[in-house]
């Protein structure tokens, strides 16, 4: 589904990661873990092919073989990507258009927004949403844009336990009908394959002087 | 196309040109000034004050090549990543800038005696008011995005986006001054114009573009200064983070 | 229904949210508008005679203004990685943006143009060639405003940036848009003025969409 070969990534001037390299298949999970500012989000970005790779290749295959990344990549951030002044219904009619190219069925969202507990809301606009009430709205994002490889960037933040639990059972059900995911954590996620990028922090080069120079 | 994009190889490409350039512009300067101020003949219509011409007409010409070297140097930016083109182009734009002001400031002081006022809505004029706000954007652009990875790539777009927009512009200028201007107006420059201030006019052309080369590789060098320091403070913060972890 | 004309009517709807930027732009060129006879005293004939500039000038302010936002809100709520992942291509994406500002913006301020008009008393028989002048004038100040307010996306208050990048961009389309009315008052033939607006605006329709998607796509990295 999804292979990293060699991959550094860049952000500005500074040269965050090199030598990533992994592959991941249908029904995988890889958790990434590393401390502040290693490059986690921006190698998540990469992957999504919003973010250009420094060196190395990022390729996406699918069943059927070599696959674009904004076909089958659903990307979780710190932003919320929804529109405070439209409502919960709204936002969600939009994106799953936008991301599925589909337009949802008469109960289908009703059905996703019971499932996050937010139901009761479903007319309010987002506007009026707490920050925990926000991030089950944005999980909402993974169920309608039926797409296979999920990039979660620290997804927990803000969930409370049910909120938590209902992540986790979401991924389990991706996982299991051959979705694969990639995720940012600081703790620990049970059953994933860890894989720990502090290994791929370059080390600082010494001073070449002028002549070596390439920028 | 990235042979010269070693600094160091390139600054001793600069070192080997630079006396050259200063040569050319302190000969050309040298002519053009004496043949065209001292020596040459007032025009019969203007008098003396057709002398501005030979300030007036190379800077706007080097406003205009300037701005075409910009985007230029911004397309070999965008489309080959090569950093001194980027350097470069960004080492430009203040020179093209004062030459663009050089311009309107001498076409205003040519104006007085011949129009009888410091400005005229003349379509080279205006068409070079509007090159200069041109100049003010991209300078602008570049110094309102911090990350200067991004600033160089959306100040390129940006060059470029204008590059297209100058024909435009100038036709509509140029077409707006038809439909207003009497026709009776004296143009700054006519069609026609006598050897003995066409050779000096050429010469002081070719002393501007020296002389634009010569404070080009001076900011350049500069701006190649900073990138080292910063990658040096860089390179020493990350030691710092390396000493911490 | 299309993910491009989900996108575009989101944006018309949200244009004409309160705190959208239509019903601030239209209340800014009414408002405007209808100040230059403080400044220029009330003589009908000095106001008629300049009424076409200003309204076409107050126009292009109007467009500024709303401008600013075109793509920032979507830039800080992460409606930007979200839409640069969606089905559509990123010139897709502008295009929507382009077509949606201009009906939920631009369309407003012609309509309201011939009562503008009429204050500052333009005649009767200038007023069907000013609203032709706007309409057809009109996109290229959204297409070239759009590839702008990507690049400047990224830059907090960037309103007045904008302004100085847009400004010199904008003036064929103000020429040519202007005179064409201007014509039609003197009696000449305005259709080569409006031909000239309307070549300005197709060409910034051609070139808005690929330089404006390059720019988006260096914001959302």
């Amino acid at each position: 589904m999804l292979t990293l070969d060699s991959v550094a990534i860049r952000r500005g001037d500074k040269l965050l990661l090199t030598g990533v390299s992994f592959a991941l298949r249908a029904g995988e999970a890889v958790h990434l873990k590393a401390a502040n500012g290693v490059g986690k989000s921006s190698l998540l970005r990469a992957v999504a092919e919003l973010l250009p790779v420094a060196a190395g290749s990022i390729a996406h295959q699918n069943a059927h073989g070599p696959a674009e990344a904004a076909d089958q990549v659903a990307l979780l951030d710190e932003q919320p990507g929804l529109k405070a002044s439209e409502s919960l219904r709204g936002n969600l009619t939009s994106l799953s258009i936008l991301l599925s190219g589909r337009t949802p069925g008469a109960g289908e969202l009703d059905a996703v927004a019971d499932r996050l507990g937010l139901a009761p809301l479903f007319d309010s606009p987002v506007r009026y949403f707490s920050t925990g009430q926000r991030r089950r709205a944005v999980l909402a994002r993974l169920l309608l844009s039926a797409r296979t490889l999920w990039l979660l960037d620290e997804p927990y933040t803000g969930l409370d336990q049910a909120g938590r639990a209902l992540l986790d059972t979401l991924i389990a059900e991706h996982r299991n009908a051959g979705g694969a995911v990639l995720m940012t954590h600081h703790g620990d996620v049970p059953d994933m394959s860890v894989i720990d990028l502090m290994g791929h922090v370059p080390q600082v080069a010494p001073d070449t002087g002028d002549d070596g120079e390439r920028w | 196309m990235h042979y010269f994009a070693n600094p160091t190889r390139f600054q001793r490409l600069m070192d080997i040109l630079r006396p050259w350039v200063v040569g050319v512009m302190l000969a050309m300067l040298a002519y053009g000034l004496l043949a065209g101020t001292v020596f040459g003949p007032a025009d019969r219509l203007q008098g003396e004050s057709v002398r501005i011409l030979y300030i007036h007409v190379p800077s706007a010409w080097m406003a205009m090549f300037i701005y075409v070297a910009i985007a230029a140097a911004s397309f070999v930016a965008l489309v080959w990543r090569h950093p001194l083109a980027l350097i470069a182009a960004r080492a430009s734009a203040p020179i093209g800038a004062v030459f663009t002001l050089l311009a309107l400031i001498t076409g205003s002081l040519w104006g007085k005696p011949t129009w009888g006022t410091f400005w005229v809505w003349d379509g080279r004029l205006t068409s070079v008011l509007v090159l200069f706000f041109l100049y003010l954007g991209y300078m602008a652009l570049w110094q309102a995005l911090e990350d200067e990875e991004k600033a160089g790539r959306a100040t390129s777009i940006l060059a470029l986006v204008g590059t297209v927009n100058i024909p435009i512009i100038k036709f509509s200028v140029d077409w707006w001054n038809t439909l207003h201007q009497p026709a009776s107006v004296v143009r700054l420059d006519g069609p026609t114009i006598d050897p003995s201030m066409l050779w000096p006019l050429l010469a002081m052309g070719l002393a501007f573009k020296a002389y634009y080369v010569w404070v080009l590789f001076a900011r350049m060098e500069a701006l190649m200064d900073a990138r080292r320091v910063q990658a040096a403070q860089l390179r020493a913060a990350q030691h710092a983070a390396g000493g911490a972890l | 229904m299309t993910a491009w004309w989900t996108l575009m009517l989101r944006d018309l709807r949200l244009a004409w949210r309160s705190g959208g930027a239509a019903g601030l732009s239209l209340g800014f060129f009414v408002m405007a508008t209808s100040l230059y006879p403080f400044g220029l005293g009330p003589d009908p004939v000095t106001l008629a005679s300049v009424a076409a500039g200003l309204i076409w000038v107050t126009a292009m302010f109007a467009a500024l203004l709303s401008l600013d936002r075109l793509f920032q809100a979507d830039f800080e709520d992460g409606t930007l990685t979200q839409l640069l992942l969606s089905k559509l291509t990123a010139p897709g994406i502008v295009f929507a943006k382009i077509t949606a500002h201009w009906l939920g913006v631009m369309l407003p301020l012609i309509i309201v143009s011939p009562l503008l008009a009429l204050i500052l008393g333009l005649p009767g028989s200038a007023i069907g060639p000013l609203m032709l002048s706007l309409v057809v004038g009109t996109p290229a100040l959204s297409c070239l405003g759009a590839v702008v307010a990507a690049l400047t996306v990224a830059v907090r208050r960037g309103g007045a940036l904008m302004t100085i990048l847009l400004i010199p961009l904008f003036v064929p389309s103000l020429i040519f848009g202007a005179a064409s009315v201007e014509a039609g008052l003197v009696g000449t033939d305005p259709s080569g003025a409006l031909l000239l607006a309307a070549a300005v605006s197709l060409f910034a329709l051609a070139l808005a969409p690929v330089a404006a998607s390059a720019a988006l796509r260096l914001a959302a990295e």
